[in-house]
């Protein structure tokens, strides 16, 4: 167990050093001076770049740290990186760390919410959809999944907001004004995944049901549920959780938008706040941050993996 | 898959009036965007403050927006850019994705390494998380999109269609290309990208939805097309503030989108589902809503006159009419029965039904086949009214079942232990206490070493694997054993020692066997009466050492010839 964690840890490391580069080649390869595109945004529309002084746009270009070879900007910025220095945005003039850190808690609130309302949503649905496959329980929870897959979440986020919040006054519509406002948002974001989760659960424990293990088992004179949870479920969820980077990429990806639609207190709306301005550290800093998570979040789905497939453990046995 | 796509869609379409309907929505839907110039001479970006917030009428069909814009136009005239947008967005997503693809799957090497990187780097991101980062970085506008989208959503494909390119490149007609030395571009263009374009197709259209909700996400960021410029997303965002007074500026954009989203995704699923239409075990109430009543038949006496199993006129059909093969019969009017401490060898080529048969004996029938005549007894009592509660209390307790394939019969994910105990704990033949003992006992009869209790199915070979599943069917010591086909998938050593612990077993227990086979040989070493089946009728019965020497039916005699090294004729038995 150990030796396959610190595998995957190193694995892990290694995609968080990538992502940096990435990060890091981004401003570099876009079209156009950044320093140049940032001090525009600060005139007056319409100006051109020819009422830019050249000492301004050096001065931005060092802040920046685009100045000198590619390699020593690079070593320089991650240096600065591991230190817990993202850098200081452009338009507040703070340090992005501690303004990230500040929406951090609201991301995580609402991803784990979703993750709840996903769960619940899922589970039951496509066990029961798989269970009853071709009848009718089977036919509503794949229509469900099929419209909350093909339902874009800033469309589903105001249809609530209009349902709930405005006219039916229920729920808070924006921001955070207690417990309760989590409620629209998670829904909104959790809805989305869980469709998707629900048709992988779906299909792999159908095709799970079909194994000849599970006529083995049948044959045994199991009960119900022993059949259902003991052997059936365990090896279904295999392959959801192989799938689960998919799912956990839309939660990460969806939370930027609901977070917009809601105006929710999190990292994503600080992030879509920063673009107007050209507030390249924030975007920079909102990238590292969003693919940390997301690799961590990876890492916790490989030991949950791994604990539930005996297999890789005799693997890793073996290799290391 | 190219082939089954395009079939499974033109049955999908005669079946299915809603894919019907869904298609010629957005078919219309599509149309009316690309001919939105035709259909409609209003300007989408006129502003007219006299008419700003006015609901649909018959001037404005989707009413107008706090501009005094007609929505319908700028709905047309979005709808142009979403879908130019997603068009041009999946053929560079394509080209990229083909060309990154065969080239890491076609040369390998230090190609692939980098390329490999490069893909895992780019998908150790949240896919739209990069995509909101690349368009922001780029400041936002029609070609921001477009890269920004195309950016993120390569590397997936690359990966899966380096994953084709391995295989094709391993074809043997490739193999043969390159012996040849045709120029690998030509292998490349014809060889490999003509087998890759089906797959290329269906890969397109499984993410065309995600493609075009990622492009519309976007652009409700502010990270599309510039204002006044018409675009769904954006259209979306502008309206989302006024939903209360004018909830068709946000329901058009929306609804438009789902749409096009839903259709896509309608389709994929059809293509991406080929789980349907195989048997899936269980019971067919899987939730019990009410507490099964109390079971009439079983448990089943242990000394009893009758035969352990009897079929009488036994008749199975295909019932299913979704079945291709529905109406037709399996078993025709099958009599077969064994009595206690005896063996019966069930003969027949594949297709004769005697898996059916075998299966029928413990209740395990299943859609789309089903008894449709005749009687089935256990011990005397009839089964016919028996439901999967009470089936359940016999199966594993007076009826055990050895199965083809050791190598799937197994849980991977449960020890040898757990998955031999539990038929113990299914059942009160072995008292709780008895259990562990027990346990061992069964493991060591079988022949195994004690050490594989606490083993995953994947550690043990494909004979132990069988000794394990005779384990599980003998460990409630049942009268009756149901063998079907139990050394097919065995090497031919491990069938001989498998063959021989069932009979040594078989006679330890005073079991009642059916060993169903297609082998005359093993039939021959195991059985102490033969019944021989072809195409659902019973052929010939008797005493198996009397219809091995003095066949008498032209099938049989058939059955005897075919039999390899049939020159020493009369030691059939010995072999």
């Amino acid at each position: 167990m150990l030796a396959y964690a610190l595998r995957r840890a190193v694995a892990a490391v290694a995609a968080l050093f990538g992502t940096t580069v990435v990060v890091f080649l981004l401003l570099r390869v876009i079209p156009g001076d950044p320093a140049t595109a940032v001090l525009l945004t600060m005139l007056d529309p319409g100006a051109g770049s020819a009422e830019l002084s050249r000492a301004d746009i050096e001065a931005l270009r060092a802040e920046l740290g685009l100045s000198g070879p590619l390699p020593v900007q690079y070593l320089e910025w991650l240096g600065e990186i591991l230190r817990g220095n993202l850098g200081t945005s452009l338009r507040s003039r703070q340090p992005i760390l501690g303004e990230l850190a500040a929406r951090i808690p609201g991301t995580l609130t609402l991803a784990a919410a979703s993750l709840g309302v996903m769960l619940a949503i899922a589970l039951p649905c496509g066990v029961l959809g798989a269970l009853h496959a071709g009848r009718s329980a089977d036919h509503l929870s794949r229509a469900l999944s099929l419209l909350g897959e093909s339902l874009p979440n800033f469309f589903l986020g105001v249809l609530l907001v209009y349902l709930f919040a405005l006219w039916l006054r229920w729920l808070p519509s924006m921001g955070w004004q207690g417990p309760e406002s989590v409620v629209l948002p998670a829904l909104t974001l959790g809805t989305g995944i869980a469709a998707t989760t629900t048709r992988l659960l779906r299909a792999s424990l159908l095709d799970t049901l079909s194994q000849p293990f599970m006529l083995m088992a049948e044959a045994k004179g199991l009960s119900r549920r022993r059949l259902l949870f003991r052997h059936a479920l365990r090896p279904a969820l295999i392959p959801v959780l192989t799938a689960s980077s998919l799912v956990l990429g839309g939660l990460l990806g969806g939370a930027v938008v609901v977070e917009t639609v809601f105006a929710w207190p999190g990292v994503g709306r600080y992030m879509i706040e920063a673009i107007a301005g050209r507030d390249y550290p924030v975007i920079q800093g909102f990238s590292l941050f969003m693919a940390t998570l997301f690799i961590a979040l990876n890492f916790v789905v490989d030991i949950l993996y791994r604990l539930l497939d005996p297999r890789i453990r005799v693997e890793v046995r073996r290799h290391g | 898959m190219a082939d089954r796509f395009s079939r499974n869609l033109g049955a999908a379409l005669r079946r299915d009036p809603l894919g019907a309907v869904l298609l010629a929505l957005v078919g219309a839907l599509v149309l009316l965007c690309l001919l939105a110039p035709v259909v409609t001479r209003t300007d989408p970006t006129a502003t007219d403050f006299a008419r700003m917030l006015m609901p649909p009428s018959t001037g404005n069909w989707l009413g107008t927006d706090d501009f005094g814009r007609d929505v319908f136009a700028r709905l047309l005239f979005g709808g142009r850019t979403s879908l130019a947008v997603a068009a041009v967005a999946v053929v560079i997503v394509m080209g990229i994705g083909v060309v990154v693809g065969i080239a890491a799957g076609y040369f390998g090497g230090v190609v692939d390494l980098v390329l490999g990187k490069l893909i895992d780097v780019l998908l150790a991101f949240p896919r739209l998380v990069l995509a909101i980062a690349v368009a922001a970085l780029m400041g936002g506008g029609i070609t921001s999109l477009i890269v920004a989208i195309s950016a993120v959503a390569w590397p997936a494909y690359a990966r899966i269609l380096r994953a084709f390119t391995l295989q094709v490149a391993n074809e043997g007609y490739v193999q043969a290309a390159r012996t040849l030395g045709t120029p690998v571009w030509r292998i490349l263009g014809g060889h490999v990208a003509l087998n890759l374009i089906g797959p290329i197709l269906v890969l397109a259209m499984l993410d065309l939805g995600n493609l075009i909700l990622a492009i519309s996400a976007l652009s409700f960021l502010g990270l599309g097309v510039a204002p006044p410029a018409p675009e769904w997303g954006a259209m979306l965002n502008e309206g989302r503030a006024l939903m209360e007074i004018a909830p068709w500026m946000v329901v058009a954009p929306g609804m438009a989108i789902f749409l096009v989203v839903l259709s896509a995704n309608y389709f994929a699923d059809i293509a991406r589902d080929s789980t349907e239409g195989r048997a899936v075990h269980g019971p067919r109430d899987w939730i019990a809503w009410r507490r099964p009543r109390a079971a009439p038949a079983p448990p089943l006496p242990a000394a009893a006159t009758a035969p352990l199993l009897a079929f009488e006129g036994v008749t199975v059909d295909v019932v299913d009419p979704r079945s291709p093969y529905c109406g037709r019969r399996i078993l025709h009017g099958v009599g077969l029965s064994v009595g206690p401490r005896e063996c019966v060898g069930l003969i027949g080529e594949s297709g004769s039904g005697k898996s059916t048969l075998a299966m029928l004996a413990m209740g395990l029938t299943r859609p789309p086949l089903a008894l449709t005549g005749g009687t089935v007894r256990l011990s005397g009592r009839d089964t016919a009214a028996w439901r999967w509660d009470d089936w359940r209390r016999v199966r594993g307790c007076h009826v055990g079942l050895v199965n083809q394939d050791p190598l799937s019969a197994l849980n991977p994910v449960l020890t040898i232990g757990e998955q031999i105990g539990e038929a113990m704990a299914a059942h009160d033949a072995v008292p709780p206490d008895a259990r562990p003992a027990r346990l061992r006992e069964v493991v060591d009869e079988v022949g195994l070493p004690a050490s594989v209790v606490g083993r995953y199915p994947h550690e043990l070979s494909g004979g132990m694997r069988q000794r394990v599943v005779i384990a599980m069917a003998i460990v409630n010591r049942p009268a009756l054993l149901i063998a079907d086909e139990p050394t097919t998938a065995l090497d031919v050593s491990t069938q001989r020692r498998i063959l021989d612990l069932i009979r040594d077993l078989g006679q330890h227990y005073g079991l009642g066997v059916l060993f169903v086979s297609h082998d005359l040989r093993v039939i021959a070493r195991v059985a102490d009466r033969v019944v021989i089946l072809r195409e659902g009728r019973v052929v010939e019965t008797g005493a198996t050492a009397a219809v091995f020497a003095v066949p008498r039916e032209a099938y049989t005699r058939a059955l005897m010839a075919a039999i390899p090294g049939q020159h020493r004729q009369p030691q059939v038995a010995e072999v």
